[in-house]
């Protein structure tokens, strides 16, 4: 699994996709009630869905082209193409 | 998804009435569009009938952008604006006071919802903007959305609160 280090609005986050997720779900459920009953797999889901909507179309279309490990992988990489998710994936460290 | 509207319609003959026209604003690059047309659908839901500008046939539009938006805007008593990027809606948004414009809810995408002005860091628009809508603030309403049916979700719940205000009632909305 593999293992990334994530810039968050001036500070970092390290561990994999999974769980840097669940931090940013519970982030999210704080204002957004509806992230609040998702688990995880659900905001994923969730965030792959919503992509079309955030990430320039090319891109978009060049990253669904991509083979991920996972689609927890999948999902942390679109939130860090959206403009304004202020998330950056700094560094991956393949397991 | 959908791609580029079709501009079916004449600037010079809009739809709809003065009062129930709501103006949609933001940025038409491709991404962007998609948000707008969620926000399209949602005024028409809602009983309003949307105006965006790329649903208006333009004889040269290199030339006529400008010009004929913002008379586009000003046929208009409310609007609806996507802002979570900068764009030439900037330039609209200065004249919704000039125009009169009645209520603008101003939208922005935060995918942690989080709210200006208690966060102030959420809303990544410029100073002027910010100090703008501060400054009137009975006229500018700004909602972040997480998820784009939460767009929809403020866009209804704006036209609705105008509906049942005063000025709704004044004018049949």
């Amino acid at each position: 699994m593999a293992s990334y280090t994530v810039f968050d609005h001036g500070a970092t986050r390290q561990g994999d996709a999974r769980i840097i997720l669940e931090q940013f779900r519970q982030q999210a459920a704080a204002n957004a009630p509806e992230f609040a009953s998702m688990s995880v797999e659900q905001y994923a889901d969730a965030l792959i869905e919503d992509a079309p909507y955030f990430v320039e179309r090319e891109l978009f279309s060049a990253l669904e082209a991509q083979p991920f490990e996972t689609k927890y992988d999948r999902a942390l990489t679109y939130l860090a193409q959206m403009p304004s998710s202020g998330i950056r994936i700094l560094t991956v460290r393949a397991a | 998804m959908s791609d580029a509207a079709p501009a079916t319609h004449d600037p010079s003959s809009l739809p709809g009435t003065y009062r129930n026209r709501v103006f949609v604003g933001g940025s038409f690059q491709p991404v962007s569009r998609e948000v707008l047309g969620v926000i399209e659908q949602a005024i028409r839901d809602t009983g309003f009938e949307p105006v965006l500008a790329d649903r208006f046939a333009l004889l040269q539009p290199d030339h006529d952008i400008h010009d004929v938006t913002l008379g586009l805007l000003h046929g208009c008593r409310l609007a609806v604006f996507d802002l979570t990027g900068l764009s030439g809606a900037l330039m609209e948004l200065e004249r919704c006071r000039d125009y009169g414009l009645f209520r603008v809810l101003l939208l922005y995408h935060h995918p942690f919802g989080r709210t200006w002005p208690d966060d102030p860091g959420s809303w990544s628009t410029s100073a002027m903007v910010k100090s703008l809508v501060r400054e009137d603030a009975g006229r500018f309403h700004v909602r972040p959305f997480v998820r784009p049916a939460g767009a929809a979700t403020e866009t209804r719940r704006f036209l609705r609160a105008v509906r049942s205000s005063s000025y709704g009632k004044l004018h049949s909305l």
